[in-house]
């Protein structure tokens, strides 16, 4: 298909209008994906909608039990944003491991989200901090939460006319973690990546949320172990009980994979880094 | 747990063609009539440097002000042939064919005038005397053909030697081997130009990363899956360690100025001493490079 024509519009209003009124369009939303599918002529749509010059979707906002990021925020923003600093210590590790500097300058949270790779960096952490995700078009405004948009994909997927315009995570006094295992230490996808957030009381775990990426269709929750986690020290997470939970759960998940021998061992080394990274940060949440 | 190891390899490697390849480098010298000296020779810089060290060796040879000396290369309608930019050969061979055009024209210029002040006088004097003001420069390499029969033979002249240290941490829970630190130390003879070869042994312990650890070409009915940058994996900045080089010069007889080659040693050790140091660190013997993560681990669990 060949592009007819390119839009910048300057609010989500005119966003939505555009979205309806041309069918065969596409989102532009960073590109660092998009745009090298136009160039093997994949995935060319009609009409291309950039999204870049909204502001509203670009800015990180601190609400009464929350904070909501809008879907155009770069990942060079995240890195380097005080709220998110302060409240979400796995977002900051992921966006730092994040692809390159380059990269990092033009990539969004929203387009890492809707683009949906298997080994998509954000959406781990997302889910394991129990985001919700909102979606828009000109006549409704639905929120999903993020587990449930992969979980029920067939279902929750965003539709033809709609724009993800923001990702409300809700605050809370726990502490957060995240690992990447790549082939190398800069501009590398994800082997496996594991993201989790926990509330600890005196050394015990009160609640837990633990997402696997990069080992199964989309990113998911381990909810056997979340379950069995609480009420138990810290410690026990190290320990083979728990961390076979995890071996299970990937070998499950993607047994039929060539990689499954290697990734069902990996993920419990993956997810000690994660817990590490999340124990370290301490006071910083 | 991640746990540190310590590894180290040493090669040698015959530079040039070898096993009785004719191996040859051609060099013109002229001295012009606005008192420049031009070097016609057939070096292709392919990032290895060939300009610098052929004009370093011209200007040395010669005794005269760099600035009055040029090398012209690449435009084969004016220079005849010094060989391929490979197998490590440009400075030894074609640095030889320089050094003997540039010895030859020096000789003719003494025998114009015993001092020389001004190139232009000294161009008119040539003349006048009719003395060749350009000249050939000429090396072949001693190589034989190895007896197949009997293995003897010497198929290589020089050989140049290295050695490296490398520090790696591995993580036996992910299989991840990240490269702390290299020590690289390098006998090429003479070194022509320091800088350079410094570049050129960091570089080659950069590649040399990436063949132990990451390079892998995946294939599916003759068809190479990876063929970009964005699968086809080599290290970022992020991968490569603070890299210490040295070089022992141990002066080569027949060298230019006792120079050798040095362009692919530098990266042999890197990938042995990388695997002895995974060795050292969980005890697992890699023998399929590269030593990517997952070959890392399943060999831990399965020693275990």
């Amino acid at each position: 298909m060949k592009l007819l024509s390119f839009f910048q519009p300057n609010n989500i209003d005119e966003a939505k209008v555009l979205l309806s009124k041309y069918e065969n369009s596409k989102l532009l939303a960073g590109g660092t994906d998009l745009l090298l599918d136009f160039k093997k002529d994949m995935n060319v749509p009609q009409y291309l909608i950039d999204l870049s010059k909204i502001l509203e979707l670009k800015s990180i906002v601190e609400n009464e039990s929350d904070i909501t990021i809008g879907s155009m925020v770069t990942f060079t923003q995240v890195k380097g944003n005080k709220l998110i600093k302060d409240n979400f210590n796995s977002i900051i590790l992921c966006a730092k491991s994040m692809g390159s500097p380059q990269i990092r300058n033009v990539a969004t949270i929203g387009g890492n989200i809707i683009n949906g790779a298997v080994a998509a960096d954000i959406v781990p952490c997302v889910i394991s901090l129990d985001g919700i995700l909102v979606f828009e078009s000109i006549d409704t405004l639905r929120e999903v939460r993020c587990e449930d948009y992969f979980r029920n994909n067939s279902i929750e997927k965003i539709k033809g006319n709609e724009i993800l315009t923001k990702i409300i995570i809700p605050k809370r006094p726990w502490l957060s973690g995240y690992y990447k295992l790549g082939k190398r230490n800069s501009l590398a996808i994800a082997r496996a990546n594991t993201a989790l957030s926990l509330s600890i009381e005196e050394n015990i775990i009160k609640d837990l949320r633990v997402c696997l990426g990069a080992v199964g269709k989309f990113p998911f929750r381990v909810n056997e172990l979340e379950s069995r986690a609480v009420g138990k020290i810290v410690e026990w997470l190290f320990d083979d009980e728990a961390l076979n939970i995890l071996e299970n759960t990937v070998y499950e998940s993607i047994k039929e994979r060539k990689t499954m021998p290697f990734k069902r061992n990996a993920i419990k080394g993956v997810f000690k880094n994660a817990l590490l990274s999340a124990v370290e940060s301490g006071g910083n949440k | 747990m991640k746990k540190r190891g310590v590894g180290f390899a040493s090669i040698f490697y015959g530079t040039g063609y070898g096993n009785g390849f004719p191996d040859e480098s051609r060099a013109t010298a002229e001295i012009k009539e606005d008192g420049s000296i031009i070097i016609y020779v057939g070096v292709s810089d392919v990032g290895s440097g060939g300009l610098s060290i052929m004009w370093q060796i011209a200007i040395e040879t010669l005794g005269v002000n760099k600035e009055f000396v040029k090398i012209k290369h690449n435009n084969t309608s004016m220079m005849h042939d010094s060989g391929t930019a490979a197998a490590s050969r440009q400075t030894y061979n074609t640095g030889n064919a320089v050094l003997d055009a540039c010895s030859k024209l020096k000789k003719n210029m003494m025998l114009a005038s015993e001092e020389v002040t001004n190139l232009k006088v000294l161009y008119k004097q040539m003349v006048t005397k009719r003395i060749e003001t350009r000249v050939e420069g000429y090396f072949k390499a001693t190589t034989k053909e190895v007896n197949l029969e009997t293995g003897q033979g010497n198929p290589y002249w020089p050989y140049t030697f290295g050695a490296q240290m490398v520090t790696v941490e591995v993580d036996d829970e992910t299989g991840k081997v990240d490269i702390l630190d290299i020590v690289s130390v390098n006998d090429a003879g003479k070194i022509v130009n320091p800088v350079l070869a410094a570049g050129q042994a960091i570089g080659g312990c950069a590649m040399g990363i990436g063949y132990a650890i990451m390079e892998e070409v995946f294939v599916n009915k003759g068809e190479i899956k990876n063929r970009n940058f964005s699968n086809y994996i080599i290290p970022t900045s992020k991968d490569v360690p603070n890299i210490k080089s040295y070089f022992v010069e141990d002066i080569e007889g027949t060298g230019p100025y006792g120079a050798k080659g040095l362009g692919e040693p530098v990266m042999i050790p890197t990938a042995p001493a990388i695997i002895n140091a995974i060795y050292d660190a969980v005890g697992v013997r890699i023998y399929d490079l590269p030593a990517t993560c997952d070959k890392v681990l399943l060999a831990i669990k399965n020693n275990a």
